[in-house]
Order: structure tokens, then C-alpha cells, then sequence
């Protein structure tokens, strides 16, 4: 059979994004393996950007598409992946834009980190739309490995190394682990991959209730944790953010996180729904320990990156929240709050970035009366971390009244009460960095600030840190007020995702106090 | 040769292999460990596939998948020890705390 | 007629407009504002006036028997809860519209002479113009929450024209102490309004009344939680119309002009409380343990009043006192359920207690050529006498004043007075035997009053008389050197004791010899009042009582005509009453005019009545120590509680979420395999719990 009725018949057509993906990479390497080091360091990360930005158009046309199934089930291209391929795809480019000064500060080539970036994010993206546990596998193996690679590409650097080892032993393990939950599904649903066949293949064998199924899933939780960086599976986070370069705890932080999440609704609704309870009751274990603990340690750390670390496992706890009721606005918020965390995350980023490039440090006491030195600087950051924190008329504000909202309605009053105090909590250490940068008075500066150096955009790479730094200033500011485009965005991606509606209403028709009752046992 | 015998001997290796994961000092001995977990899972997949799917064996498809996967894995997680014992000379687990608290 | 109803709304909004445009004004554009005095007095009449014709021809209206006019609009609603607003024109309320109208609008007149050299002039005008407004929304509201609303208008404009000469100590001390005391009283109203909407869901009147009744009849309610919500009710009309216990305010009132002491404290404001208990009559009725609490207050109100004010040296305190004595008669009349009675003693009183009070207005003014602008020694009588030949119009006026308070006929006086003693007679004989004492006393000491103020010798230049009342008032500041109490050095003998010089008044420099009748605009008012203090009194007589057929409480049937038997009851109660009126003025002429007996030796004789009289009961002093000083107290303790616990306990969390995290962060002790073992270990936790459930 010749190529076109081949690709008609795979639906080829629903992975073009991801093809763009492949072709940018291979311009990359292509190009640099040509040109050179030096040279291709001025084209390519704006070559990459163009690809990823190609891609999110491909997206958008993607979005309401009549046949999302496509390769003989194996890749769904539903709404719901479109919205999340599209979060990845922007966060990478987000993450080049802040990386390409950084990159080059550190001595290493710029070409190769993109490459390897960007397979991350194919991985990420066909994770996100992955169908069948094999793909699964090896989405989520993509995604992961390139991770590990990122992370230690300062390979000068001791503690780049120390944290990639970290990382990939626990996500060797964890990925181990995974497997096995998911081998144990191939056997108990007799043989099927697919995930909207396993939980029918397991209904049929009479294994509903059975002891295997439990352990399947909690094993396939486990590696969904560690993605999302859940307590108790979160103990590689700080360490992995601390050491790492920054613009790759940047691209961790939101990419990596979203593809999880995306992972962890597409899995647990296709595949588990018949011991939906149970993992909803784990996973708000999960919400609950990760809200506190999250919360709690963040207020004891002296270094910016850690801090942002448990600051972001704390955020996965909020995000858990919209995960663990099960409603359509509880997807839906989760959609809509890693929209805003994207841009909030990726400029608080920038930020810190833009810091170290000027001062080289990462300390929080270095930060004291930036204010006087680098307004915009100052600026950026304290409207990103009071967006993190909350404060309207931020986006993050809305976000997490979204999410608080959608879990009230669903009647999670203990988890909504939880992430209020926590929310409360988190304001004190995000607050506490804008106090440093803006109040202290011109005596009580850091040393680093005293001897800040002139602000200069001109050298290489500085220019688009400019731009990503304005942008993503804008992005989270205006994107709460004027947030009704990207809700209507949420709210589509989730109501007219076939998958979650199906979940959702069994689950109604069933019994409704279920869904509504929920893990209020606690 | 029952199923349960397979699935024994695959839970028995990934005990082991989790085992050697944690206690080992030497990194390259918790890689080896690693690719044992993996192993263990290649032969769930294969018992099942057997028993269960012999039409279309998606287990040992499956299986070849693990294994390339298994083996980028090692690869990279070879290069990152190599890159650490360049920089700190040893490849004693207990020795790469720097990163704490 | 129907075209005077529907603009029946424009009688408060006038003097509101009014009030408004010259307050505006005075923010604005303050010293071209100021300088326009007459303008703005000119204004500000005419819009009374106007308002004043509109009450005429509403109550012409009602008296040719129209039926009551009722117009409201919805203000507010939610779900089944409705609060309407509007008004309502029916006998009481147009009756009581052309009260406030006309004396408002004779003490407007009145004022262009008093406050003429005063700075305040403009800012005068328009606080009166603003009470004007409140008290007639008050009484043309329709339902209790307008009630209110104007209630504590009325309460705020009072608080202004106290402390309309702010600067000084008194004036701003008094001004607090009315609005605290009222405030008291208004929180008892507003928690009975509440106690009676969430009983009864109504705010109107009758149907409160209506359905209270059915509530304790049928025993969804007892009757202790009714009276409870009444006795609440009452509590308003006891700040306000100067009731035991809350009457402290009303002397020390008298610190304002004494234009507004004319309206406002006793004519109109003090006259809202009985006003309410006459809207609110359904209700009383129909919890009779609260028509007693009513009649009794009433009457032991009137006798303290009358007991202090025979002690009372300072003219206007004097009145104010009597004032808090003939409003109990108001209270004991709608408490024994007389409210025809009631109201036609309201009516009387505010006109011939009006001419009163501006009389003595103008016997200040009078007495301010002579002795200066210190209210210590231009308000006391022990100043005055014989300011009949200097001020005739003046003392034949409060004569007239005099005559009809003390119940002699055919003053106004003497035919509500009767009506309401005659009333408490069938109700409760020792109620009717305070009243009658309390008559007698209230005809001692007004013409006590009379006579030391216009008969006998001028002592206003008496340097004896002069020292005494210096050193007293010294006393009185020795008392107050305590811990806030004034500058010693501020107290010399040059400045004005106990009074800060009010910065704009222009002094005259001179002091005259001898005083003068005041300007006509002082004295017409004066003239045009005597007119309803002597014949208003006739349209309520026993012979044809056309007051009672106008206005009476609702559901009752009344006759014009007279019974024969009630007209022989009458002539005894009158001849008693009118025979100990005379009693009380023959012994004050004897005391103070002919001299015959000696005060100061009778005062001697009981030191402890005349002390207790003197020192108005030493309310005062039992209220500071009690309330102010024990409130203070109260308020350092919670605050102790305040700063240590509820303080300490947020303190204790923030400081445990630190420490916590503080604690926490050891977990990532750095090692992989750590981390490893927690997640293996995790799981399998997870398992076997999920497995158990």
C-alpha cells in the first residue's frame, strides 16, 4: 500500500504538531553539525521557537477535530491533548527564550540543549495524547530521559551531576514501577493495551475487585506522582531544581508537570474507572500531604530555586484539588490554572535567571534592595510570585479561585478549606522575597546588589530574555482580568472531550451522592 | 508451568532489584539494579502475553519496547555517573549529598 | 384635593433642599456664603413657609374629614422580605405637620434676631432647616424603618444645634452626652422593631399591632416576649422625650441658642417619643403590662422633673426641667390610654412651651447687654427681676406662658391638662394623685420663675449678687481639678469662667445699664405664639371636644357631644386642679414676690430635699460612676484579653507553621537512596491501605 492511504488510514494527519517537532529537531542538529558551534548559536534558538510557535498553530487547527483517534487507537487527539500539547509547546518556548544567554554563559553548546529540549517536549507532547499503554511507556521514557540529559548539561558543575544522577535514579524507579502497573493491566484486562479497552477487558474478566487491580493502580499512581512531583514521591524536586541550569527547572516545572498531569487524567479516567474511588481517595492523600508539606518546608528555605521547588509542589497539590472531584469544572480549572501557572512560573523564572546572570547568585538574602538597582527586574518578579501566591487582581488569583470554587461545588469542603490555609501559608514566603526587593532600605542591600553590574540588553541572548520577561509580565497580569478567553479555552477543552464526559456521566447516573460525597470521608 | 509461577519470579526479581536499588553504594551496582526492575517486568509481560494473548502477543511487543527503552536508559545514566566521577572522583553513592535540606 | 396629597412628599424635602443648598454653599464658597446672611435666613424661611401652607392645606384637608392618604414605593426587597417607603397624611400626621411647620418656622424668624451677631449665622440656618426636614419625614412616615431612619436624623440634627457653639467645653460635652444617652435609647427601639418584624414579619403599625395580639392569644408567643419587644419600642421615646432614666440629656441640652431649645427640646424632637407611642398605640394596647411600665414612667418623670425644677437658678434649666415634666403627663396620658389626651397636651405644650422658651431667649438677650456674654451670670435669675418695665412685650408674653402651663382656664394649658388628669383618675388613683401634686409644684415654680425674672428690683448690676454666682461657679470648677480638668492658668477673672471666647461673636465692648425689649423679629414671634397658647386649648374641650373626634387612637368610636355625668365629673377634677395651681402661685408670690417667706430659710431646713433637688437627683454622678467610668473599666480588661489571647493564639500558629517547616526540611537529607526507599516504601503503604478499604 503506498504512503497517502497508509497515513489516511493511521490518521496521520493528528500528530503534524509533533511531526513540526521532528522536523525542527532535525533542522537543529542538521544545521549545527553544518555550521558549527558558534554560528549556529544565533539561528537556532529562534529556528526552534519558530518550529514550536508552528506548532501551536498546528494545534489550534487541530482543535475540534472529527476524528481525533488515529493510529489504530494508540494516539487520541481530543480537545483535552490539544490543550495540553499546546501548554508544553508554549513552556518550551518560554524555556528557550530564557536559556539561550544562560547556555551561553555556561560554556556549553546551545544546539545540543535545544535538541535535546525539544525532544523532551515531543515526548511531553505525545504524552499528552498518548492512548495505549505502550505509547505511554514510551512518551512518558522520552520525556524523562531527555529530562535526566537536561539536567545535567552543566556537566562542570558537580551539583548539575549530583541532580541528574538524583533524578534518574528515582525516575528509573519510579518509571520501574509504573511498568509494572502497567504490565499488571495488560494481564488483568487479558491482553489489552489500549486504555479505553483495559477496564472493559477487566470488567469482562470478573477481576473488578480484585487485589491486582489495586496494586496496578497504585503502582500506575506512583509513576503519575513522581511526574507531578506529589508528596510522597516529590523528595527528587528540590534537590533536581536546585542543581539544575535554570531554564530547565523552568521547562520542568511547567512542561514536565503538565505532561503529568495530562498522563495522570487521561490514565486514571480511561483505565481505572472502575476503582475510581479508591484513587481519587489516594490522590487526595496525595493533594493534602503535598499541600502541606509543600507549603510548609517552602517557608524554610534560604535558596530561590528550592524554594520554588516546594513552591511548585505545593502548586501540584492546588492542581490535584481539580483533579480528585471528578466534575467537569474541576478538569476544567485544572486546564485553566496550568495556563496561568505556565506564565507565572516561566516569569518568575526569568526573573530568577536574569538575577543570576547579573549577580551569580541564587541565595534569597541576595535579593535585598533589588529595588533600587533593577526596577523592571523587581517588578517582574514580585507580580509573579504575588500571582503565585494569589493576590488579585493577578491570574493566579483566579486560577485558584477557579479551582477553590469547582472543589466547593463538588463538595470538597475539607480539601478546599486546606488549600485556603495553605494558600495563606504560601503568601508569607512569596511576599517575603518582594518585601526583601522592594523595602529594604539603600544600607541594608545585599552585597550582590551593591556591586550590580549596569544593565545592559545588548549581549547576545539578553534581547530575548527582554522579550520573554515582558511577555510573560503581561501574560500574568492581564490574564486574569481579561481571563474569560482562556476559560472559554478550558471549559471547551474539557466539555467536549468525549472521554471525560463519558467518565463523568456513569458516574451521575449511578449514584450522585458518590461523586459528591467523595473524600469527605476523611 | 502455570501463570503464577512467571508472575512469582518477576515479583521476586523486582524485590531484588529494588532491593539492590537501595542498599548498593557503588552507583553503576544501582544501575544494574535498575535494569533489573526492568527485566522483572519484561518477563510479566511475557508470561502474560503468553498465557493470555497468544494471537497478538502485544506483551512481547511490548517487551522489545522495554528493552530499547531500557537500554537508552542505562546508556544515559552511565554517561551521567562518568560525568560525576570526572568531576568528583568517586562513584560512592553515600558522597553525593551536596544537594540537601 | 387629591393634587396637595401627591405633593404632600415636597413638606420635608423643602427644608431639605433648603438645608442642603446653603450647607453645600458653606463648603464651597464659606466666606462669600457667610456674608450673605440675610439671603440665606430669607430662603430658608420662605421654604419653611412655603412648607408650612402645604401643612395647613393638608390638615384643612383632613379636617374636612378626607381620608387617610397613603403613597409608598418599594425601596428594597429580597426574596419575600419588602421595606417600602413613602408617606402617609392622616389626621395624626397632618396635625402634627403643621406643629413642627409653625413653630419652626416662628423660631426661624426668631432667630434672625438672636443669632444676629453670632458668626455661625448661616451654618444656624441650615441645621435648622435639615431638623426641620427630619422631624416632618418622621411624622409622615408610614412604617417603623422610616420611623427609625428619621429617629436618627432627628438624634444627629439635635447633636449638631447642641454643639453648635462647639468650641466650648460645655456645649461639646453636652452635645455627646445627648447623642450617647439618645443613642442608648434608639438601640432598645431598633432591637424592638427587630424583635417585632421577626415576630410579626410586618414593619407597619397596625399590622404589628393586629398580630402581636394574635400571637399571645393564641400562645405562640408569651406574653413576657411581647412585653419584652414593647417595653424595647419604649425605650426610643424614653431618650428621646426625656424620660427617667434616660433624661440626662435633656438640661444640659440647654446649652445650644436657645432658638432651638424653642423647637427642638420642646416643641418638636422631644415630642417624637410621645408621637411614636401614638403611632405604635395598636401595639401598647395590646400588651397591658407595657401600657403600665408607660403610665408609670410617665408619672414619676413628671414629678422628678417638677421636684428639680424648683430648685433650678438658671432660667433655661429651669424650663428644661418642666419641659421633662409636662412630656411625662404625655407619656402617663398614652400610658393610661388616654391618647386623645396625650396628644392634645403635645399640641399645647409645644406652643406655649415654644413662647416660653423664646421669651427666655429674649430676656438673655436682654440680659447679655448688661452682664456680658457669660451664660453664668445672663442665664441666672438670681441676675434678673424686674425686667417687666425694660422688656414689656417679653413678660406679658411669658405671663400667658406662665397662666397656661399652670393649668389656669381659659388658657391652653388648663384643658389638656385636666383631660389627662381626668384620664389617670379612672386608671389609677395614685397616678392621679402624682399628676395633681405635680401640677402644684409645676405652678410653684413657674411663677417662681416669672417673678424673679420680671418682678421686683434689677439686681443684674448687684456686684453681691454678681460675686456669689462667681464663687459658686468656682466651686463648681474646683470640683473638676482633677486629671482633665482645665488649665488653672486659663482660668482668669478677665475671660469668660469655663467658656473659651467664641471666636467670631463681635463684643460689644460697652456693657449697658439697664436692658431693652429685643428686635421685633424676637418679639413678634413671641406675639403670634401667646394667640395658640391661650385659645388652642378651646378645641378640646369637654363641652365639644372636636380635638378628640380629629384625632383618636384608631379603633375607637368616639362623640362630639358631651355626656352629662362626664361634666360634672369634670368641674371637680378641674376645681381641685385649678385650686392647687393657685395654691403653688400664691406661695411662690409669697416667697419671691412679696418676700414674705424666705427660701433660703426653708432650704435650710431640709438640706437633704434641697440638695437631692438641687443636684437633679445626682442622676448625673451615679451615671458617670456606673456607666462611663465602669464601661472604661470594662473596655482595659478586654482589651488585655484582646492583646493576649486572640493575639497570642495567631501569633502561636504562624509561629508553628514556621517551626514546622523549620522541622520538615530535614526529610531531604540529600541521599537517592533515601528517597528511593520513601517512595518503595510509599507504595506499598498505599497498597495495603487502598487493598484494606
Amino acid at each position: 500500500m503506498d504512503f497517502a492511504t497508509l497515513a489516511a488510514q493511521l490518521n496521520a494527519g493528528t500528530i503534524v504538531p509533533e511531526g513540526i517537532v521532528i522536523v525542527t529537531i532535525l533542522l537543529v542538529i542538521v544545521g549545527d553539525l553544518i555550521v558549527g558551534r558558534s554560528v549556529s548559536a544565533r539561528w537556532t534558538p529562534y529556528l526552534a521557537i519558530g518550529g514550536l510557535l508552528l506548532a501551536v498553530l498546528a494545534l489550534y487547527q487541530r482543535w475540534d477535530s472529527t476524528s481525533p483517534i488515529s493510529f489504530f487507537g494508540e494516539f487520541n487527539a481530543d480537545n483535552l491533548s490539544v490543550v495540553f500539547r499546546g501548554i508544553i509547546a508554549l513552556s518550551a518556548a518560554g524555556t528557550i527564550l530564557m536559556s539561550i544567554r544562560y547556555v551561553e554563559q555556561s560554556g556549553t553548546s546551545l544546539a545540543e540543549f535545544l535538541t535535546i529540549l525539544l525532544t523532551a517536549v515531543l515526548g511531553g507532547m505525545f504524552l499528552a495524547g498518548s492512548d495505549e499503554l505502550v505509547s505511554v511507556y514510551v512518551s512518558l521514557e522520552t520525556l524523562s530521559i531527555s529530562s535526566y540529559l537536561l539536567t545535567g548539561y552543566t556537566k562542570r558543575d558537580p551539583r548539575s551531576n549530583e541532580a541528574a544522577l538524583k533524578y534518574l535514579l528515582i525516575g528509573a524507579s519510579s518509571s520501574a514501577i509504573f511498568l509494572y502497573g502497567a504490565s499488571l493491566l495488560y494481564g488483568l484486562s487479558g491482553g489489552e493495551t489500549r486504555l479505553s479497552a483495559i477496564s472493559a477487558g477487566i470488567a469482562t474478566a470478573g477481576l473488578d475487585q480484585s487485589i491486582g487491580l489495586v496494586i496496578a493502580l497504585v503502582f500506575a499512581i506512583a509513576g503519575i506522582a513522581f511526574k507531578i512531583a506529589a508528596v510522597p514521591f516529590h523528595q527528587w524536586t528540590p534537590d533536581v531544581y536546585e542543581g539544575s541550569p535554570t531554564p530547565v527547572v523552568a521547562f520542568l516545572s511547567v512542561g514536565s508537570k503538565a505532561a503529568g498531569f495530562a498522563l495522570a487524567i487521561r490514565l486514571l479516567v480511561t483505565a481505572f474507572p472502575l476503582v475510581t474511588e479508591q484513587w481519587q481517595f489516594v490522590m487526595t492523600a496525595l493533594a493534602i500531604l503535598s499541600m502541606v508539606l509543600g507549603n510548609v518546608v517552602a517557608l524554610a528555605q534560604t535558596s530561590m530555586k528550592r524554594l520554588l521547588a516546594y513552591s511548585s509542589i505545593g502548586q501540584a497539590g492546588f492542581i490535584m484539588i481539580g483533579l480528585v472531584i471528578g466534575t467537569d469544572a474541576g478538569y476544567a480549572s485544572m486546564v485553566f490554572y496550568l495556563m496561568i501557572y505556565l506564565f507565572m512560573n516561566l516569569g518568575a523564572f526569568t526573573c530568577i535567571i536574569l538575577f543570576t546572570l547579573r549577580t551569580g547568585t541564587d541565595q534569597i538574602s541576595e535579593y535585598s534592595g533589588l529595588y533600587q538597582k533593577d526596577p523592571l527586574l523587581t517588578l517582574a518578579l514580585s507580580i509573579c510570585l504575588l500571582s503565585l501566591g494569589g493576590i488579585p487582581p493577578l491570574a493566579g488569583f483566579f486560577g485558584k479561585l477557579y479551582l477553590f470554587w469547582a472543589g466547593w461545588q463538588a463538595g470538597a469542603y475539607p480539601l478546599v478549606l486546606l488549600g485556603l490555609v495553605t494558600s495563606v501559608i504560601s503568601i508569607y514566603y512569596y511576599i517575603r522575597v518582594v518585601k526583601m526587593m522592594v523595602v529594604k532600605e539603600p544600607q541594608e542591600m545585599s552585597d550582590s546588589v551593591k556591586n550590580y553590574p549596569a544593565i545592559r540588553w545588548d549581549l547576545q541572548g539578553m534581547r530575548p530574555l527582554q522579550v520573554g520577561l515582558v511577555m510573560t509580565l503581561v501574560a500574568t497580569t492581564i490574564a486574569g482580568i481579561l481571563s474569560n478567553p482562556l476559560f472559554t479555552l478550558a471549559n471547551n477543552s474539557v466539555t467536549q472531550t468525549p472521554m471525560l464526559q463519558a467518565a463523568q456521566k456513569p458516574a451521575v447516573q449511578v449514584s450522585k451522592d458518590e461523586t459528591v460525597r467523595l473524600p469527605i470521608a476523611l | 508451568m502455570q501463570l503464577q509461577y512467571f508472575l512469582l519470579i518477576a515479583a521476586a526479581l523486582f524485590c531484588i532489584g529494588i532491593y539492590g536499588l537501595i542498599t548498593s553504594r557503588n552507583a553503576v551496582r544501582v544501575l544494574m539494579s535498575i535494569e533489573l526492575m526492568l527485566n522483572a517486568v519484561n518477563l510479566n509481560l511475557m508470561a502474560f502475553s503468553n498465557y493470555l494473548d497468544a494471537d497478538e502477543i502485544k506483551g512481547q511487543v511490548f517487551t522489545i519496547f522495554v528493552i530499547t527503552i531500557a537500554a537508552a536508559e542505562a546508556a544515559v545514566g552511565l554517561a551521567i555517573v562518568l560525568a560525576i566521577y570526572r568531576n568528583r572522583d568517586t562513584v560512592d553513592m553515600e558522597q553525593f549529598n551536596l544537594l540537601k535540606w | 384635593m387629591e393634587p396637595i396629597y401627591q405633593y404632600a412628599w415636597l413638606i420635608p424635602v423643602l427644608p431639605l433642599a433648603g438645608a442642603m443648598l446653603v450647607g453645600l454653599g458653606l463648603i464651597s464658597f464659606n466666606k462669600d456664603v457667610n456674608r450673605l446672611r440675610k439671603v440665606n435666613s430669607i430662603l430658608i424661611v420662605s421654604l419653611i413657609g412655603a412648607a408650612m401652607t402645604l401643612s395647613f392645606g393638608l390638615l384643612w384637608s383632613q379636617i374636612q374629614g378626607h381620608a387617610p392618604y397613603n403613597q409608598s414605593f418599594e425601596w428594597a426587597s429580597a426574596g419575600d422580605f419588602h421595606l417600602s417607603m413613602g408617606y402617609v397624611i392622616d389626621p395624626l400626621s397632618s396635625l402634627m405637620l403643621v406643629i413642627v411647620t409653625t413653630v419652626a418656622f416662628l423660631v426661624m424668624v426668631y432667630t434672625d434676631g438672636y443669632m444676629a451677631h453670632d458668626s455661625g449665622y448661616v451654618r444656624f440656618y441650615a441645621y435648622l432647616s435639615l431638623f426641620s426636614s427630619s422631624m416632618l419625614g418622621l411624622v409622615i412616615s408610614p412604617n417603623l424603618v422610616q420611623v427609625y431612619i428619621f429617629w436618627e436624623l432627628v438624634g444627629m440634627c439635635s447633636y449638631l444645634l447642641i454643639g453648635f457653639w462647639f468650641y466650648r467645653k460645655a456645649a461639646a460635652d453636652a452635645c455627646q452626652k445627648a447623642f450617647v444617652t439618645n443613642r442608648v435609647g434608639d438601640f432598645g427601639l431598633l432591637l424592638g422593631i427587630l424583635g417585632l418584624y421577626w415576630s410579626t414579619r410586618s414593619f407597619e403599625f397596625d399590622v404589628i399591632g393586629d398580630r402581636l395580639q394574635d400571637l399571645v392569644a393564641t400562645g405562640s408567643m408569651s406574653g413576657f416576649v411581647a412585653g419584652l419587644f414593647a417595653i424595647l419600642v419604649f425605650l426610643g421615646p424614653v431618650a428621646k422625650s426625656a424620660q427617667f432614666p434616660l433624661h440626662v440629656w435633656l438640661p444640659d441640652a440647654m446649652e445650644g441658642p436657645t432658638p432651638i431649645s424653642a423647637l427642638i427640646h420642646a416643641a418638636t424632637m422631644v415630642a417624637a417619643g410621645v408621637f411614636l407611642i401614638a403611632r405604635m398605640f395598636p401595639m401598647f394596647e395590646g400588651v397591658p403590662a407595657s401600657m403600665d411600665v408607660i403610665a408609670w414612667t410617665g408619672a414619676f418623670t413628671a414629678f422628678l422633673g417638677a421636684s428639680i425644677a424648683i430648685t433650678q437658678n438658671d432660667i433655661k434649666k429651669g424650663l428644661a426641667y418642666s419641659t421633662m415634666s409636662q412630656l411625662g403627663y404625655m407619656v402617663m396620658a398614652m400610658g393610661v390610654g388616654a391618647y386623645s389626651a396625650g396628644l392634645f397636651h403635645l399640641m399645647t405644650h409645644a406652643y406655649f412651651k415654644a413662647m416660653l422658651f423664646l421669651g427666655s431667649g429674649s430676656v438673655i438677650h436682654g440680659m447679655e447687654e448688661v452682664v456680658g456674654h457669660d451664660p453664668v451670670y445672663a442665664q441666672d435669675m438670681r441676675m434678673m427681676g424686674g425686667l417687666r418695665k425694660y422688656m414689656p412685650m417679653t413678660a406679658i408674653t411669658f405671663l400667658i406662658g406662665t397662666l397656661a402651663i399652670s393649668g389656669i382656664p381659659p388658657f391652653a394649658g388648663f384643658w389638656s391638662k385636666d383631660e389627662i388628669l381626668g384620664a389617670s383618675f379612672a386608671a389609677n388613683p395614685v397616678l392621679w394623685a402624682i399628676g395633681y401634686l405635680t401640677a402644684g409644684a409645676t405652678a410653684f415654680y413657674m411663677f417662681r420663675m416669672y417673678f424673679s425674672t420680671f418682678e421686683g428690683q434689677f439686681r443684674g448690676t448687684n456686684a453681691t449678687v454678681k460675686q456669689t454666682l462667681k464663687n459658686e461657679q468656682l466651686q463648681k470648677m474646683g470640683l473638676a481639678f482633677g486629671p482633665g480638668a482645665m488649665n488653672p492658668k486659663e482660668l482668669t477673672m478677665d475671660t469668660a469662667i469655663g467658656e473659651a471666647v467664641d471666636p467670631g461673636h463681635d463684643d460689644h465692648g460697652h456693657h449697658a445699664e439697664k436692658p431693652h425689649e429685643s428686635p421685633w423679629t424676637m418679639t413678634l414671634p413671641l406675639l403670634i405664639l401667646a394667640v395658640p397658647s391661650t385659645l388652642v386649648g378651646l378645641v378640646g374641650t369637654p363641652f365639644g371636644n372636636y380635638f378628640e373626634a380629629f384625632i383618636h387612637a384608631p379603633g375607637e368610636a368616639v362623640h362630639l357631644a358631651a355626656e352629662a355625668e362626664g361634666l360634672s365629673e369634670f368641674y371637680v377634677m378641674a376645681g381641685s386642679s385649678v385650686g392647687i395651681s393657685l395654691i403653688g402661685i400664691t406661695l411662690a408670690s409669697l416667697m419671691y414676690l412679696r418676700g414674705k417667706i424666705d427660701p433660703s430659710a426653708i432650704a435650710a431646713k431640709i438640706p437633704f430635699l434641697y440638695n437631692l433637688s438641687l443636684n437633679k437627683w445626682y442622676f448625673d454622678e451615679i451615671y458617670d460612676e456606673l456607666f462611663v467610668r465602669g464601661s472604661r473599666r470594662l473596655a482595659r480588661q478586654v482589651l488585655e484579653v484582646d492583646s493576649k489571647v486572640v493575639d497570642g493564639v495567631v501569633n502561636l500558629a504562624g509561629l508553628a507553621t514556621l517551626l514546622s517547616g523549620e522541622g520538615l526540611k530535614y526529610f531531604e537529607n540529600g541521599r537517592a537512596q533515601f528517597y528511593a526507599l520513601i517512595i518503595f516504601v510509599a507504595v506499598l503503604g498505599l497498597v495495603i491501605f487502598s487493598g484494606a478499604t
